[in-house]
């Protein structure tokens, strides 16, 4: 009698455990990502993918649960064409009543940028920022500073190894588009006013080619005759491509400065060899995938065993993504602990973004603690680099630490 | 007595009427009232690709006029609606003058940039002309990228405010939807009243032999520069409208690839036909939004996972490219053509087509 009164209070136990949920439900938010499926970019967005999923579902995992909040996906393809987007963008508003975007690039940036105030939704970029994308009160928030600080830091570096250079040389090799003259004015403006008038380095040519060209023999030629000790321009794969060629023909190596993802690593992929790039250097406000002792990668490794993503995502595209999904996350967890889990809405999360900084464990050290405000879409306190290079014909770290970036860069 | 079959003209204003029986007044006025309660019943992504169809469909119209109807080759027309959206901006945010002005002296902008492209159409033809027109979109790029800042904001290019037209703010999706189909309407109105004019028969001599054309006494000169001003200032509205509703104005964003897609757009609504524009803009774009929307639902789904997402998404690419391609084949003269069919079956009908 005892056992079968035992035996029918645990199965009552059990099925009151069973029939209410152990936990509150969860309020589930949808956050739309401005993705590239099958437009200039979508090559990039296979990498991206996977790593926005396996990063959410880790934090709703993790994080979430706790909170009382479950962050949903929905990627929409963009085609990264600003009147897909600017058709689509009503649309993704009404289907996801969104409190957080990831967005792709450019084309987003030209068909939301204005009126994300309005529609009270803070988007978020894995990818570095632009000169003229440095405006106050933006909705849009970057995890790196421009592309020109994070150049300029590399090449200040550059400087001080070579102190016998002094004045360094600088060649520029752009393209005719905005971007590209973006990064061409800005090195002007820091030069004069900062560089040459310290007798650090110089300007010594300025040469034009195509954004995707097949040779630059012609331009090179001009950069080797003003005696330049480094390059900075190629943007591109076919760029950095036809540069090393000439640099081959004319049998000179002057190393370049770019992004990790315009030559060293989108050249071996395709070649199998990093030997051409001996020296030169790739620079990024985020941790370099060469370093596998960074708590970043011990945190991608956690992604792989236990969220599905595969090892080969490691790489230099989908660090931009890492970066964006972990900033993204982030943001929903402090307006989460701000305003409750229930009835967050974009402007909770915009001013949760700009409350508090993001700590660089909170962004599993992938990048440095960012700081926040209306004057910029991106942090302006705290900002450093990682510098990676070829040596040996090995990509490694160029130095092991964080390399901060001048203060005496102003808006161009 | 016998009655007259079918439908005939009694007078020449009959003739000449655009909309002829009253069941086709029925359906015009339908058709209105549809485009005006829609944004009503539809929801955000309804009303934005409409949004983004209409400021399109009027800039394929002004191609249809140049290249339809004049027979002359444009690889221009983004690079013209540029033209139009930059100065519509600068007008605003530098004279602060109401849309009611900018619009149009947007379009006579375009319109005048259009007509340098014009000229050189005198010369050359075909090919030729196409590279021409191709020149005018890396002048355009150039240009706005280096014109002095405080005119077209260089790299940084135009940031604009919501417009408004006597205290009404377009600040909304609804709300531009409403401004952009008024003009589209007007604009189409005015496109096929156009070509119906001794202008347009002018234009249809020039395209289908200019020399024969110029035999009969016809102005060559003027109807191909004519044909490149009146597409160009098709486009230079388009440009406004595009301009003042994402309110953002960057070079970029007016690509050679544009200028190709609103020619694809022709092509598969049929050359040389108001209609066929506008069945070839609708066309294109819904399928462009069913890639979008179809691309991340079938790389998502179970049953395509081991084809892998890079083959999706190459295929989805395709797709678009493979529909040009196959109207030019099978239907050169596009769907217009085939509703042409359909319509005169089902006059005739019992009787077979």
């Amino acid at each position: 009698m005892k056992k079968t009164l035992l035996l029918v209070m645990f199965l009552l136990i059990g099925l009151s455990l069973t029939a209410g949920p152990a936990f509150a439900e969860a309020t589930k938010y949808k956050v739309p990502v401005i993705s590239d499926f099958s437009g200039a970019y979508a090559e990039l967005f296979k990498t991206w993918v996977p790593v926005h999923k396996a990063i959410f579902a880790w934090w709703n995992d993790k994080v979430g649960k706790e909170l009382g909040v479950e962050l949903d996906l929905k990627h929409y393809d963009g085609r990264y064409d600003s009147t897909v987007i600017a058709s689509m963008w009503p649309g993704i508003l009404a289907d996801c009543q969104p409190i957080i975007a990831l967005g792709g690039g450019g084309a987003d940036v030209a068909a939301l940028q204005q009126r994300l105030p309005q529609d009270k939704v803070p988007v978020i970029y894995g990818t570095a920022s632009y000169g003229y994308g440095w405006l106050p009160n933006q909705w849009l928030f970057q995890v790196r500073p421009t592309y020109l600080q994070e150049f300029m830091t590399a090449f200040v570096w550059y400087t001080q190894q070579h102190p016998e250079k002094k004045p360094v040389k600088l060649g520029i090799m752009s393209a005719q588009i905005t971007a590209a003259l973006d990064i061409v004015k800005g090195i002007e403006k820091y030069f004069k006013d900062s560089l040459e008038p310290k007798g650090i380095a110089k300007i010594v040519a300025t040469e034009y080619v195509d954004i995707n060209p097949v040779d630059v023999s012609s331009q090179m030629k001009k950069i080797i005759d003003a005696k330049a000790d480094v390059v900075i321009g190629p943007v591109t794969t076919a760029m950095s491509t036809a540069y090393i060629r000439a640099c081959q023909m004319y049998g000179v190596n002057i190393p370049t400065i770019a992004s990790p993802h315009h030559t060293i690593f989108p050249y071996a992929r395709a070649m199998k060899t990093y030997e051409p790039f001996e020296g030169h250097m790739v620079v990024a406000a985020h941790v370099s995938i060469t370093d596998k002792t960074s708590k970043t990668y011990e945190f991608f490794q956690d992604l792989v065993k236990n969220y599905g993503l595969d090892e080969k995502f490691w790489n230099v595209y989908s660090m931009m993504a890492v970066n964006q999904s972990i900033l993204a996350v982030r943001a929903v967890e402090h307006a989460a602990k701000k305003f409750g889990p229930t009835g967050l809405t974009g402007e909770k999360v915009y001013e949760a973004i700009l409350a508090e900084p993001f700590t660089t464990e909170e962004l599993m050290g992938s990048l440095p603690s960012l700081y926040f405000t209306k004057d910029a879409p991106f942090s302006t306190k705290n900002l450093k680099v990682m510098i990676e290079t070829v040596k040996d014909g090995k990509y490694v770290l160029a130095t092991p630490d964080w390399v901060p970036i001048p203060t005496d860069i102003e808006k161009w | 007595m016998t009655l007259p079959a079918g439908v005939y003209a009694q007078t020449y204003d009959e003739d000449q009427a655009l909309v002829r029986t009253g069941p086709q007044w029925l359906w015009l006025i339908g058709f209105l009232i549809f485009i005006f309660v829609l944004p009503l019943f539809g929801g955000g992504r309804i009303v934005g690709i409409m949004n983004v169809i209409g400021i399109t469909l009027i800039a394929v119209v002004g191609l249809q006029i140049n290249a339809g109807y004049g027979g002359q080759i444009n690889l221009g027309q983004s690079a013209f609606m540029g033209v139009g959206a930059y100065a519509s901006g600068a007008m605003t945010l530098h004279l602060n003058l109401p849309i009611w002005i900018t619009i149009p002296v947007a379009g006579v902008a375009a319109a005048l940039f259009g007509s340098v492209f014009g000229v050189a159409a005198v010369r050359i033809k075909g090919f030729y002309l196409a590279l021409t027109t191709i020149a005018a979109q890396f002048v355009f790029s150039f240009a706005m990228i280096k014109l002095p800042k405080s005119w077209f904001g260089q790299a940084e290019g135009l940031r604009l405010d919501p417009v408004s037209i006597f205290g009404f703010e377009f600040d909304t999706d609804r709300r531009m939807y409403y401004l952009i189909m008024v003009i589209a309407v007007i604009m189409i109105y005015g496109a096929w009243g156009l070509i119906r004019s001794r202008t347009g028969r002018a234009l249809v001599s020039v395209r289908d032999n200019d020399n024969a054309a110029e035999i009969i006494g016809i102005d060559v000169f003027f109807y191909k520069s004519l044909s490149f001003f009146i597409g160009a200032f098709y486009a230079g509205v388009a440009g406004a409208l595009w301009g003042y509703y994402v309110r953002y104005i960057q070079a970029d964003q007016f690509t050679l690839w544009l200028s190709v897609w609103y020619l694809g757009m022709l092509i598969v609504g049929g050359m040389g036909s108001i209609l066929g524009a506008i069945i070839g803009t609708v066309v294109i774009r819904v399928l462009q939004e069913m890639i979008t929307f179809l691309g991340p639902q079938l790389a998502g789904i179970e049953l395509f996972a081991g084809v892998g997402g890079e083959i999706i998404f190459a295929s989805m690419n395709m797709l678009l490219g493979g529909i040009i391609i196959l109207f030019v084949i099978f239907e050169p003269r596009g769907l217009v053509h085939r509703w042409n069919i359909i319509k005169e079956s089902y006059r005739i009908w019992p009787f077979p087509h």
